[in-house]
């Protein structure tokens, strides 16, 4: 196992203390963006559909765990996300994928997937699938695409590194 | 064997998300097994204990202990108030039956909110008191506002707590100037009592209260003001939109209303 393996388990930490202590304060009527995602699809753009698929499964493990939600709904979400976010995956263009507004976009895209199957499998709102879709689908992946702008800039500034 | 080897290769990313995500399904199904309640407990357990080391600096020099008297105080007050309010009421109603109901003073304990869980459906925070504190399961979380959730799950120090704004709890709530029923639910937007006859008076800025017929909470608890009224499409019933008086993203200390609950007949109720 290389270092690879290890660095999203790594960050996962203090990301995940950061959404559950400091997104809340800057949720918006309950929206909140979801760093984890942006951790997942951040590497699955860069090392391809099969880790995203097993890191997009530990992640959501170990957000169930920790947050005291559904056991399995994150990891079957996050799985998925993964899983999809492979598609997106380019090894001659990972560069472009991950610092240009494609990032963006793709996370736009992802993470209103994620956020709107994530609801439809735990919630028990009598509302129909438009609405979740709309309200707790878009809205949080519209969130989540804007916290993933810094990640862009450090990319285009070469701060990050592959 | 060879041929099995390639549709193994071929498929080997389509093989991997079956298998996971069959995994994750089976967890998913069996979510309220002793087990995996058990390692969800020892694993966030642990990572409480992290997370409170990131907030001891948030808390060093802040000096809280007085103003936690002070908020602990608030809440006494606020359900003392409340209670008030529903003798003067009895009292209008049954003038004869002095002291109809029994007293109800829980003594409630102190907690702070730990680590928050935001979700347009589901809302849920961490406190820091459990089992050793005398937190049990099914036990209402107020601030001095009023109601805020309940204890869903315990360890020994800390605490799980399903806020009203929750798709899966349920309430019992009543209208305190007229004492309709209803129930309480989360849309992912408000606060909403549904079903409402629409030849009920109920005007806005009436006061939301937890109901006599609540199995899971104790009656009088102050949970918001009706902020609006929407006529359902048949034009016979009405939703109130509910506002509640406390908001648990903006707050950090909350108190627990020590009463006793049948854990197996909350769980019941609940999920």
């Amino acid at each position: 196992m290389s270092f690879k393996h290890y660095l999203p388990l790594i960050l996962f930490i203090p990301l995940i203390l950061i959404q559950l202590n400091i997104i809340p304060l800057i949720s918006f009527s309950y929206i909140a963006p979801d760093l984890i995602v942006i951790l997942l699809i951040y590497f699955t753009l860069l090392y391809g559909q099969i880790y995203g698929t097993v890191l997009g499964f530990i992640l959501g493990f170990l957000v169930d765990i920790l947050t005291g939600g559904i056991l399995g709904a994150g990891m079957f979400t996050k799985t998925l996300t993964g899983f999809i976010t492979g598609y997106f995956y380019n090894e001659n263009k990972i560069h472009f994928n991950t610092s240009t507004l494609l990032f963006v976009f793709i996370i736009f895209i992802i993470s209103t997937l994620d956020s709107f199957i994530y609801a439809l499998i735990t919630s028990q709102l009598e509302v129909s699938i438009a609405f979740l879709f709309f309200e707790n689908g878009l809205l949080s992946g519209f969130y989540t695409a804007v916290f993933s702008l810094p990640i862009i800039l450090l990319r285009k500034n070469k701060f990050i590194y592959e | 064997m060879l041929a099995f080897k390639n549709i193994l290769q071929k498929f080997k990313e389509y093989i991997i998300l079956v298998i996971l995500s069959l995994i994750s399904l089976v967890i998913l199904l069996s979510n309220n097994d002793t087990e995996n309640r058990k390692i969800s407990k020892i694993s966030s357990g642990g990572f409480i204990i992290i997370n409170s080391l990131s907030n001891f600096f948030q808390n060093l020099f802040s000096g809280d202990d007085e103003l936690e008297e002070l908020r602990k105080t608030n809440a006494e007050l606020m359900l003392e108030v409340n209670r008030l309010r529903e003798y003067r009421k009895e009292i209008q109603e049954l003038r004869e039956i002095f002291n109809y109901k029994n007293e109800n003073n829980y003594p409630i304990i102190p907690a702070r909110i730990i680590n928050k869980t935001i979700s347009r459906v589901n809302n849920y925070f961490t406190l820091n008191c459990g089992n050793n504190d005398g937190v049990g399961i099914g036990m209402p979380i107020i601030n001095h506002k009023g109601l805020v959730g309940i204890v869903e799950d315990i360890t020994d120090n800390y605490c799980l707590v399903r806020t009203l704004q929750n798709s899966t709890l349920k309430l019992s709530v009543k209208i305190q100037r007229t004492n309709l029923d209803g129930i309480l639910t989360w849309n992912g937007n408000d606060l909403v009592v549904k079903n409402i006859p629409v030849q009920y008076e109920v005007n806005i800025g009436d006061i939301i209260i937890t109901s006599d017929f609540s199995t899971i909470m104790p009656p009088s608890i102050p949970v918001g003001i009706v902020k609006d009224k929407e006529k359902n499409i048949s034009g016979l019933f009405s939703d109130l939109i509910i506002q509640p008086y406390a908001n648990f993203i903006e707050d950090n200390y909350v108190f627990i209303m020590k009463i006793e609950q049948d854990t197996n007949t909350w769980k019941y109720l609940v999920e």
